[in-house]
C-alpha cells in the first residue's frame, strides 16, 4: 500500500535519477509540452496522450511537463488564435482543408479550431528546442542530482535502494 | 509462440484497450444520462430525469429510458414522459462529429402525468401560470355590465306600471266636466223659470191694475221676445250636448290609440348585442383552449429559438472553429424521422396518438428544412395535428393545424349560473385550428361547427322575477339550434395576441332572449292597455249614464218655460186683461191711446 501510495512521487525523482537516458526524458518533455499547450478535447491530444505512453520516453517527465504548461497554455491563446486563424484561413490551403476536415475522423483532430491548430503548431516548433534544451540540462544535472537525492534516507527509500540492499542481503547476494 | 509475440507487451495494452472499450460504452450512457438532465433543465427550466440511458458505440445507438420532464408552470405535473426513447445514429456522422439519425422512435409518450415530487428546480418558481385571458377583466366586465343593462332596463320597462295615459285622463277630465255643464244649463233653464214666472206674476198683476202697469205691458213683448231667445239658445245647447259628447269619445279613442302607441313605444326592446352575448356564453370556454394553443407555440418559441445562419467561424471557449470553404455544413444533431406513439387525455378523453416527426435538428438554419410533426390520435377523439416548426429562415415559423372531425362536446353550462345560464346539451362538433405566428405576428382562426345544439336556460337563485319570467319565455326556442358555428379569429403579437370571438349561437340565443322579451313586452302591454280601456270604458259609461240622465232632467227643466212662454206669448195676458186671446204684440195694439184714456 505504501508502496502504491510513493509510486509517483518515485516516478519523479526517476526522471533525474533512474537510468533512462537523457534523450529519452526529453523526449518525454518536448511531446508534453506539445501535448500540454493543445486543447485536450481533440483527437491531437489523444494521439499525443498515445505516443507518449507508447514511445520509449520518460513519461513522468512529459506528464509532468503536460500539466505544468496545460496550465500556462490559456495564457498563450491569444497568440495561438491568431497563429491558428491566419494558417487555417489561407486561401490556397482551402481545398485541402475541407478535404482533411471531410474525412473520417476528420472534426475529431479539432484542428479546425484555430487554437488547437496554433498551439499545435507553436508545440511543433517549441518541441526540438525542448528537446535539446532538457537534454543538455538532464545530462547536467543528473549527476549532481543523483548525489543530492541519495544523501538522504527518504531519497534512497524512493529510489529503492533500501529494498534492494534488503532483497539482495535476503538473497544473500551481497553488495 | 512466445519468441514470436512478446505478451508481457501485448496483454497490458490489451487489457488497457478493453477497460477503456467498456468505459467508453458504459461511460458514454453516463455522460449522455448527465448531458441530457444539464442540458434538458437549462433548457427548460424544469427537472428533467432520466433512469438509464444507454449508448452503444459499436451500433451507434442510443437508448434513454424513462424519460420525465416536469412542467415548469405546474411543477407537480409532468410535461411529457417517455418509457423509451431509441435512435440509431450514422456511424459516418459520428466520425465526422455529428449526430445524424435518419431514424429514431419514442415509445411510451404521455402527457401531463402526476409527479410525486416537485420538478421546480427553485422552490421560488412554483407558480401558476398568470398567462392573461384574452378576454381582459376590463372587457369582461363590459361585457358583464352590458348584459346586466339590459336585464334591468327589461325589468324597468316591464315591472313599471303607466298612469299617464292620456285618455285616461281626458275620460276622467270629461267625466269632471261633462256634469259641470250639465249644471250650468239646467242653472240657466232654472233662471229662464224664474224669469218667465216673474214674468206671468206681473202680468197678473198688470191685469188688475192696467194702468199702473201700462209700462210693463208696453214692454212685456219684447221681454216676452227675449225669454223666448234665451230659450231658444237652451234648445239649442240641449241639442247639441249629445254632438259634443260623441265628439268627446272621439278624442278620447284617439288619445286611448295615442297612449297604445306610446305604450309599444315604451316598451320597445333594446337590440342585445349578440357579440357581448358571444363573448359572455362562449368567450372563456372557447378562448380558453386556444390560449392553452398560444402558451404552446410560445413554449415551442422558447425551447426552439430562433438561429441564424452559420457564419465562417464559431467561436468556442478556446479560439473559434474556422468552417472550411467547400465544406457542407451539417448539424450537430440530426433525426430525420422520429416515430412518436403514445397516449394523451385530450378533452378528458384517453386518446392513444401516434405520429412522425421529421427533421428535427439543433440547426434547422444549417440543414435548410423546418422541423415538421405529424400525429393522428385514436380512441376517444380522433384528430390529426400538423406543426411546422420553422428555423430556417431570417424569421422563426410556426404553423399548426388541427382537423377533428367528430369531437363530443360534453354538457355543458354557459353563463352565470347564479343568475341566467344556458344548459348546453352534449352535442357533436367538428373542430379544426390553424394558427401560423411569423416572428412575433400571430394569425389563424379556430373554427367549431356543431351539428345540433339544444340550450335550455337555467334561471339561478339570485335572479330576479322577471329572469324567471324571462327564462320561462325562452323555454323551448333554444331546444334546437341548427349546426352553430363559433369562430375564433387570432391576430396580435405571441406576447399579446388579440383574438375575436365569433358564433351564429350569440345571435340565435339573442334572438330567443329578444323574441321572448318582445312577448314579455307584448303581454304587459295588452295587459296594461286592457286596464287602461277598462278605466276609459268606465268613466265613458258613467258619462253615457249622467248625460242620459242630465238629458232628461235638462229637456224638462227646459220644456217647462217653454210651455209657460209659449201661454204668455200666445194670448194669456189679453186673456188676463179680459180682452180675448192675443199675444203681447197685440195687446200693445189694443191698447187705446192716452189720450182716450185720461179724457
Amino acid at each position: 500500500m505504501f508502496e502504491w501510495l510513493i509510486s509517483p512521487l518515485r516516478s519523479l525523482v526517476a526522471v533525474l535519477a533512474a537510468h533512462d537516458s537523457s534523450r529519452q526524458v526529453a523526449a518525454g518533455v518536448a511531446i508534453g509540452v506539445v501535448l500540454g499547450l493543445v486543447p485536450k478535447a481533440t483527437l491531437v491530444a489523444v494521439l499525443l496522450g498515445v505516443l507518449l505512453c507508447a514511445l520509449r520516453v520518460n513519461k513522468v517527465a512529459g506528464l509532468t511537463a503536460a500539466s505544468l504548461v496545460g496550465m500556462l497554455a490559456p495564457l498563450a491563446d491569444p497568440f495561438t488564435h491568431k497563429l491558428g486563424l491566419k494558417v487555417l484561413t489561407v486561401p490556397s490551403l482551402q481545398p485541402t482543408y475541407s478535404y482533411l476536415y471531410d474525412a473520417p475522423l476528420g472534426a475529431w483532430w479539432g484542428l479546425h479550431n484555430s487554437v488547437t491548430c496554433g498551439s499545435l503548431l507553436v508545440g511543433l516548433y517549441l518541441s526540438y528546442p525542448v528537446y535539446l534544451v532538457t537534454r543538455g540540462l538532464v545530462d547536467r544535472l543528473r549527476p549532481a542530482a543523483v548525489r543530492w537525492i541519495l544523501k538522504y534516507k527518504l531519497g534512497r527509500l524512493l529510489m529503492g535502494v533500501q529494498i534492494t540492499d534488503k532483497l539482495s542481503a535476503g538473497l544473500g547476494l551481497g553488495r | 509462440m512466445t519468441r514470436y509475440i512478446r505478451l508481457g507487451y501485448l496483454v497490458p495494452r490489451l487489457v488497457l484497450l478493453v477497460v477503456l472499450f467498456c468505459l467508453l460504452e458504459f461511460g458514454s450512457g453516463w455522460a449522455l444520462k448527465r448531458a441530457m438532465i444539464a442540458g434538458g433543465q437549462a433548457a427548460i427550466g424544469a427537472r428533467v430525469e432520466v433512469d438509464r440511458a444507454d449508448v452503444s458505440v459499436v451500433e451507434t445507438r442510443a437508448t434513454l429510458t424513462g424519460l420525465r420532464i416536469a412542467n415548469p408552470q405546474r411543477p407537480m405535473e409532468n410535461l411529457l414522459e417517455a418509457e423509451k426513447i431509441e435512435i440509431d445514429f450514422e456511424s459516418d456522422s459520428l466520425l465526422r462529429r455529428k449526430a445524424i439519425a435518419d431514424h429514431g422512435s419514442v415509445r411510451g409518450l404521455r402527457f401531463g402525468t402526476p409527479r410525486e415530487t416537485s420538478g421546480a428546480l427553485n422552490p421560488d418558481d412554483e407558480q401558476a401560470s398568470t398567462a392573461p385571458g384574452w378576454l381582459g377583466d376590463a372587457a369582461k366586465q363590459a361585457v358583464d355590465q352590458a348584459a346586466e343593462k339590459w336585464i334591468a332596463s327589461l325589468e324597468a320597462k316591464l315591472s313599471g306600471e303607466y298612469d299617464d295615459f292620456e285618455s285616461v285622463r281626458l275620460a276622467q277630465d270629461l267625466s269632471k266636466r261633462w256634469p259641470e255643464r250639465f249644471a250650468a244649463v239646467a242653472a240657466d233653464a232654472k233662471a229662464l223659470q224664474a224669469e218667465v214666472e216673474l214674468l206671468r206674476d206681473q202680468a197678473k198683476e198688470a191685469r188688475a191694475n192696467p194702468l199702473r202697469n201700462a209700462e210693463f205691458l208696453a214692454k212685456a213683448p219684447e221681454r216676452v221676445a227675449q225669454l223666448r231667445g234665451r230659450l231658444a239658445n237652451l234648445h239649442a245647447e240641449l241639442a247639441s250636448l249629445p254632438t259634443d259628447v260623441a265628439a268627446d269619445r272621439r278624442r278620447v279613442d284617439q288619445a286611448r290609440l295615442a297612449d297604445e302607441t306610446r305604450l309599444r313605444e315604451r316598451l320597445q326592446i333594446d337590440q342585445l348585442d349578440p357579440q357581448s352575448l358571444t363573448s359572455q356564453l362562449l368567450g372563456e370556454r372557447m378562448t380558453g383552449a386556444v390560449r392553452d394553443v398560444v402558451g404552446w407555440v410560445r413554449w415551442t418559441r422558447e425551447m426552439v429559438p430562433a438561429t441564424k445562419p452559420g457564419r465562417s467561424v464559431t467561436p468556442r471557449d478556446r479560439g473559434v472553429d474556422v468552417h472550411f470553404v467547400g465544406v457542407r455544413q451539417r448539424p450537430d444533431l440530426l433525426i430525420r424521422q422520429l416515430e412518436i406513439a403514445g397516449s394523451a387525455r385530450l378533452a378528458g378523453r384517453p386518446v392513444e396518438l401516434s405520429g412522425v416527426v421529421t427533421d428535427f435538428t439543433t440547426s434547422p438554419a444549417l440543414h435548410g428544412e423546418p422541423m415538421r410533426l405529424t400525429l393522428h390520435t385514436t380512441g376517444g377523439l380522433p384528430l390529426e395535428v400538423r406543426a411546422t416548426i420553422d428555423r430556417t429562415g431570417p424569421q422563426p415559423i410556426e404553423e399548426l393545424i388541427v382537423d377533428c372531425p367528430t369531437l363530443d362536446l360534453p354538457k355543458t353550462e354557459l353563463g352565470n349560473a347564479a343568475k341566467f345560464a344556458l344548459t348546453m346539451a352534449p352535442s357533436t362538433s367538428s373542430l379544426s385550428v390553424s394558427i401560423r405566428v411569423e416572428g412575433e405576428r400571430l394569425s389563424g382562426d379556430v373554427q367549431l361547427i356543431q351539428d345540433r345544439v339544444a340550450l335550455t336556460p337555467t334561471v339561478g337563485p339570485s335572479a330576479g322575477p322577471l329572469v324567471t319570467r324571462l327564462g320561462g319565455a325562452v323555454g323551448e326556442r333554444l331546444a334546437n339550434i341548427a349546426r352553430p358555428a363559433t369562430r375564433v379569429t387570432l391576430s396580435g403579437t405571441l406576447n399579446d395576441p388579440h383574438m375575436a370571438l365569433w358564433s351564429t349561437l350569440g345571435p340565435a340565443v339573442a334572438e330567443s332572449l329578444e323574441t321572448a322579451a318582445v312577448t314579455l313586452a307584448r303581454d304587459e302591454a295588452e295587459r296594461q292597455l286592457a286596464s287602461t280601456k277598462q278605466k276609459v270604458a268606465g268613466e265613458l259609461a258613467s258619462l253615457e249614464r249622467k248625460l242620459d240622465e242630465a238629458m232628461t232632467k235638462l229637456t224638462a227643466q227646459v220644456d217647462a218655460p217653454r210651455l209657460e212662454i209659449e201661454r204668455l206669448a200666445s194670448g194669456w195676458i189679453g186673456e188676463q186683461l179680459g180682452r180675448g186671446t192675443f199675444s203681447f204684440e197685440q195687446l200693445g195694439k189694443r191698447l187705446p191711446t192716452a189720450e182716450s184714456l185720461f179724457k
